[in-house]
């Protein structure tokens, strides 16, 4: 077990450039890390979030999301298939597509709704 | 729809403790089990079909070339699940391609 | 239809005079008011030329940076080049304007061009490799390089010139390249799931990350360009249309194509037309 353990994270860094979800196998980002990371959620390069530098304008700034979502699960939904609410949005399907793991959405979730 | 859903749930849900639910570990020196090249097969089938359609990924080659370098070394459950990552993009991109048969503008 | 063959045969041999007798495709006509509108209805404070201006356009601030930059700028020993390359003799001791129609500053806005003999889109760059083999020349690398230095100097050379593709009417393989063009511009596509109109269309003016996004309208007028990101990878910062192309299809993680392959050729055709119109502004700086 410790074997495959070690050679999961061997892979990780190997492949770090390009395999993000395997890379958050490893669970060293932080929160704020999945969600502003340019190579992992890279929320900012279209929405304003608090606390984020040199902000994208495409999308509407993540503001009071508990407001905005009383149900977190909602809020899930739009960052896993955006396309779901609107076919022709220009969010990308973090989820879907696996942009992000399974985990890391989680990450992002609890992320932007404390925001 | 509902099995690429799972698939790309389960191969990118991988952590730590779900490594040991991956077949393929337990065959220590065979460096070319049959499920590992089967799934490599697979991804690369899939994936020629995206590229038919104009559709392929960036990354999905990638994943197959890492897949058939790490099905070389002793323990090949990463290869297994690099490669069924790149089936998961190549499945995807196909049904990408399905969803814009009809793309245009919008005014 | 038989007609139109070998009217637009003549044009290819006579040149572009006759080539631009063809008449426009009236569905391609309704998609470029259509396009044209869109902008202008959403800029109304803009001129249409002033879109060629890219990301600049979008941004006082920028614009001014921008046109400072093009009082001097960085890239003038290369338009050089490209003109010395365009004149200087290959072994057969003919030169590029043997394989091109009309004066130097006319040769830009007769391309990209439907050739209904070959059945396929012609752009400037592929005619410039063409003109090699057919005198007995090895090809010159497509992106950058020599070939965009000789690209860049015919189109400052045709700094003015109007935009003017033809889609002929009738000719429906033209319309089927077209429409091919058209389609793989407004198509989703990569990991991320996005189309060049969901960027150059959708969100234009608008900030990704850093980076203002420019409007698909005008995007041609100006290339090759010197970009300060090209100049840092190595190389002399200059890029063709298509080597542009394979970098915003790798940034939504899509599988980008070979250039001077079908869909970077179609695309470049939809994506010219729909600036007919505008002024060539010459070879520009870009970020
Ligand atoms: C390429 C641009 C883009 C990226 C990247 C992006 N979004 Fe979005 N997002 C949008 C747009 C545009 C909307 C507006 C709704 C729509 O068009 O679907 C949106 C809407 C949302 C909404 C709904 C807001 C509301 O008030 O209804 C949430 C929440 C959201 N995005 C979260 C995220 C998170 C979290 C990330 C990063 C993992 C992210 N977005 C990345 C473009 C983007
Ligand atoms: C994720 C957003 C995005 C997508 C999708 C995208 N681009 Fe771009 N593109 C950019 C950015 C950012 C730039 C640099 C700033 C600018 O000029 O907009 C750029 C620049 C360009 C330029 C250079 C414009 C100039 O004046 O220098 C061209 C041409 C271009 N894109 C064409 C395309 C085409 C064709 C597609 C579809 C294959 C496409 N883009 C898809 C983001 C995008």
């Amino acid at each position: 077990m410790k074997k495959i353990i070690s050679s999961i994270s061997a892979v990780s860094a190997l492949a770090a450039l390009f395999v993000m979800p395997l890379e958050a196998g490893a669970k060293e980002m932080t929160d704020e890390e999945v969600t502003f990371g340019r190579k992992a959620g890279n929320c900012l390069a279209c929405h304003m979030i608090p606390g984020g530098n040199l902000p994208g304008t495409i999308g509407p700034p993540l503001l009071a999301m508990k407001a905005r979502f009383p149900n977190k699960a909602d809020l899930r939904a739009q960052i896993w298939d955006a396309t779901v609410k609107n076919p022709h949005t220009i969010m990308p399907p973090f989820g879907k597509h696996g942009i992000l793991t399974e985990g890391q959405i989680d990450q992002v979730v609890n992320y932007i709704y404390s925001k | 729809m509902k099995k690429i859903l799972l698939i790309t749930t389960a191969v990118f849900s991988l952590s730590t403790y779900s490594a040991d639910l991956l077949p393929s570990c337990h065959n220590w020196n065979d460096g070319s089990s049959d499920t590992v090249k089967a799934a490599i097969a697979a991804a690369t089938a899939e994936n020629k079909k995206a590229a038919k359609v104009g559709f392929e990924w960036r990354d999905t080659v990638k994943f197959i070339k890492k897949a058939t370098k790490l099905s070389a070394t002793p323990c090949n459950s990463s290869a297994l699940t690099m490669a069924n990552m790149a089936k998961a993009q190549a499945l995807d991109a196909q049904k990408q391609a399905k969803d814009q048969a009809n793309a245009g503008p919008s005014f | 239809m038989k007609k139109n063959i070998t009217i637009i045969a003549l044009a290819a041999l006579l040149g572009s005079s006759v080539a631009i007798a063809a008449q426009q495709s009236a569905q391609v006509q309704a998609d470029i008011d259509a396009f044209q509108n869109h902008f202008k209805a959403k800029f109304p404070e803009m001129d249409l030329d002033d879109f060629s201006k890219g990301p600049y356009s979008m941004n006082e601030d920028k614009l001014m940076q921008f046109e400072n930059i093009m009082e001097m700028p960085p890239f003038e020993d290369s338009l050089d080049k490209g003109e010395q390359l365009w004149n200087t003799a290959f072994k057969n001791g003919k030169t590029y304007s043997s394989c091109f129609n009309g004066p130097v500053e006319k040769i830009r806005t007769q391309f990209p061009r439907w050739n209904a003999e070959a059945g396929k889109v012609e752009n400037l760059e592929a005619m410039i490799n063409k003109c090699r083999t057919d005198n007995g020349e090895k090809k010159i690398g497509w992106k950058k390089g020599k070939m965009a230095f000789i690209s860049a100097y015919l189109t400052t050379a045709a700094t003015g010139e109007e935009i003017n593709v033809i889609v002929p009417e009738g000719d429906e393989k033209a319309l089927a390249a077209y429409n091919k063009g058209k389609k793989f511009f407004y198509s989703k596509r990569g990991q991320l799931n996005l189309s060049c109109a969901n960027c150059h269309i959708d969100s234009v003016g608008k900030k990704i990350r850093g980076d203002i996004l420019s409007p698909a309208l005008g995007q041609i007028t100006h290339f090759p360009v010197w970009r300060g990101k090209w100049m840092r990878k190595k190389g002399n910062g200059f890029g063709t249309i298509q080597r542009r192309y394979g970098g915003c299809n790798k940034q939504v993680r899509a599988k980008p194509f070979k250039v001077h392959k079908d869909e970077y050729t179609n695309l470049e055709f939809f994506h010219t037309v729909m600036s007919n119109g505008m002024e060539i502004s010459g070879t520009e700086y870009r970020q």
